[in-house]
């Protein structure tokens, strides 16, 4: 376990926003804002995997996004370290943005929508190593060369096409083109739910053995909790736009603070035809973002939900050391955890 | 089992598919009975050919598919069964079959249902065809099966289209749809697929109820074993669009023997094992065209020995009492 750290966190959010505005008309006057990230902070260690976990809509991905710049937050401030100095990513301009993108890569969902069908391998993997200044010419396609061995594909393939790759090979071109500037950290952005369950074992394989092999560190986007507890040093666990549970993960499966954590636990399928839901499943759906409910967001489908949940936003707390939650009765709820 | 308590039975069933590099046997010699009122569970990998074989049931193969040889006999009441294989799929009495006796829900709601056509208009149209005519009862078990299924204000949800409502929401119109005809079997491929957990585990609570409560027997269709798991009563494991193993449900989690099966089971990830690589099956699933004639799971077994599993495909053998298995290993009656 890697939960004692000297010095600082390679990314440290506080409190990040990104509302989108909703317009309507012509003039597209502004009526009001999905809350799609609200007052989020985390921090991310080097060498560690946190993971995001929620259901669809929740704002995970959008938070994975602001994180890589790829979209600019409202508010709050998102410090990455990737030398000793401080940089605040959320205000740095383009100019210097760029030479940051190296150390900052992302893995996307679909292989098959996420590579481009027109490059070969060699284009795709070294496009970063040219974009970067890194290598070039005889040593770019040696390095790519080597990239390719480190993910386990042959480098005979180096000049196909995507299209001539399964799935589970074109999410291994996808991780070593995202490996390939060295970057520290690495946004993986549901990698590995596209794909088939014998394939899925053998990328999340991969992805443990780059990690120790390259003290990377890891944001992992899962909707999965099984999978989740698989690969995460820490889970925080999403619910309309604010993390509701933040914990270590073995804390956060066994003893869970927050009822969303216990009903994700309960939903989550398991390969045993023994084991059943305790059946006091969730009603509704998940909130919208753009009219979310009052109080705690998660009252309407809470099976402990009282009156003060209806009124008051609960605070976030420390119930144990490192776990947080944010519900009212986080400490007096005996909730169900993973035998 | 005796006839009465199958609804339907596949006889070496082969679907293929002429492409330019050869001939694709998406379904290859299956065989598979679905006895009233229960659940069947298919579990593959994509590719294995489990949507294929729903499909083919329902004579609705995509072209250049066809199905080229094997029998599907369906047991409506005492008459003689009907074997859909050799039916015209566009005539008469497999349309009837077709949303009447047999009725189908697919993985992604927002593709299955018009975008056009608002939810009434869309369950009506079924009960008219396949029940009745009058226009005026037909808005009225459309009502009343959006009731049973769960969506709350039925008569406003009638005069919605389909991107109006959630998709959780959806995958309950489609299955109002598919049940409105009281079918005698469902065929369900990877209905929770596209849904959230939460959500999946009100769909699938929702199907168990309406299959007590209509008595129709259940094709399941998923690659998750959780899901699995949680809904059949048998379970038949496809590898490359033949059967490798079939067993009642707990039997099959419990003493999976065919090495894919058990290869399977390992590499799912689950709840309770804390950080821990996985037990992935190595190599990938090859494309179903020109393949030899040996057994097809061999390249990536780790228990297969030359001699043994290269020279032909194994049959598919009964080792104990409904737990069949198609695994060289196993054929002299020996354990791997």
């Amino acid at each position: 376990m890697k939960t004692v750290h000297n010095g600082k966190p390679l990314l440290e959010l506080q409190d990040v926003k990104k509302y989108f505005p909703i317009e309507q008309g012509f003039l597209k006057k502004k009526v009001g804002y999905v809350k799609a990230v609200d007052e989020v902070s985390l921090t991310l260690y080097q060498g560690e995997t946190l993971a995001l976990v929620g259901e669809s809509g929740c704002g995970k991905t959008t938070l994975g996004r602001c994180i890589l710049r790829v979209l600019e937050p409202t508010s709050g401030s998102i410090l990455f370290r990737p030398d000793d100095e401080d940089i605040d990513l959320s205000v740095i301009n383009k100019k210097r943005l760029r030479p940051l993108r190296r150390h900052m890569q992302m893995i996307f969902q679909d292989p098959f929508a996420s590579l481009d069908p027109r490059m070969t391998v060699l284009d795709i993997v070294g496009e970063p190593l040219i974009e970067n200044g890194i290598a070039r010419g005889k040593a770019l396609a040696e390095r790519v060369g080597r990239l390719m061995t480190t993910v386990g594909l042959d480098v005979k393939h180096l000049n196909r096409f995507p299209h001539a790759f399964s799935g589970g090979q074109r999410q291994r071109i996808g991780i070593a083109r995202a490996l390939a500037p060295e970057p520290r950290l690495i946004v993986c952005d549901e990698p590995v739910s596209a794909l088939d369950v014998s394939v899925q074992a053998q990328i999340l394989n991969l992805l443990l053995d780059l990690q120790a092999e390259y003290h990377l560190a890891y944001l992992f986007i899962s909707h999965d909790l099984a999978v989740v507890e698989h690969i995460a040093d820490r889970v925080a666990v999403m619910y309309v736009g604010r993390i509701v549970e933040l914990a270590a993960a073995p804390s956060l499966f066994k003893t869970p603070r927050h009822p969303y954590t216990e009903a994700l636990l309960d939903a989550a399928p398991h390969p045993d035809p023994d084991h059943m839901p305790t059946g006091k499943g969730l009603t509704g759906e998940i909130a919208n973002p753009a009219d979310p409910p009052s109080g705690c967001y998660f009252h309407p489908r809470c099976p402990y939900a009282e009156a003060i949940c209806k009124t008051e936003r609960p605070d976030w707390v420390e119930v144990d050391t490192g776990h947080f939650s944010a519900c009212h009765f986080a400490c007096d709820l005996s909730l169900r955890g993973v035998d | 089992m005796t006839r009465s308590d199958i609804v339907l039975q596949i006889n070496n069933l082969k679907t293929a598919f002429a492409l330019d590099e050869g001939v694709l046997h998406a379904v290859d010699g299956l065989s598979l009975t679905i006895p009233r009122h229960r659940t069947v569970g298919i579990i593959g990998e994509s590719g294995c050919g489990k949507s294929v074989m729903a499909q083919s049931i329902l004579q609705i193969v995509s072209k250049p598919g066809r199905v080229t040889e094997g029998e599907i006999f369906l047991y409506q009441n005492e008459d003689a069964p009907l074997d859909l294989a050799a039916l015209d799929p566009f005539g008469r009495t497999m349309r009837a079959v077709r949303g009447g006796v047999i009725s189908m829900i697919f993985q992604e709601p927002m593709t299955s249902l018009s975008p056009v056509h608002t939810i009434g208009d869309q369950i009506t149209e079924m009960i008219r065809e396949h029940q009745t005519g009058d226009r005026r009862k037909a808005n009225e078990t459309a009502v009343d099966m959006l009731q049973q299924v769960g969506i709350p204000n039925t008569e406003q949800r009638m005069h919605e289209y389909p991107h109006q409502l959630s998709g959780g929401l959806r995958q309950r119109v489609m299955i109002a749809m598919a049940l409105s005809c009281r079918p005698q079997l469902l065929i369900a491929d990877e209905p929770t697929t596209a849904l959230d957990v939460t959500v999946q585990a009100q769909i699938l609570a929702l199907m168990k109820e309406l299959q007590q409560q209509f008595g129709m027997a259940i094709l399941f269709i998923t690659h998750d074993l959780g899901v699995i798991a949680r809904m059949a009563d048998v379970v038949t494991v496809m590898y490359l669009g033949q059967v490798v193993e079939q067993a009642p449900v707990r039997e099959i989690f419990n003493h999976p023997l065919h090495p894919y099966t058990v290869g399977l089971m390992q590499s799912a990830p689950r709840l309770g094992q804390g950080r821990t690589r996985l037990q992935a099956i190595e190599g990938m699933v090859p494309a179903p065209i020109n393949l030899p004639d040996v057994c097809r799971f061999m390249d990536r077994c780790g228990q297969a020995q030359a001699g043994l599993c290269d020279h032909e495909v194994p049959p598919l053998i009964e080792i104990k009492e409904d737990h069949f298995v198609r695994c060289a290993l196993y054929e002299k009656g020996g354990d791997a």
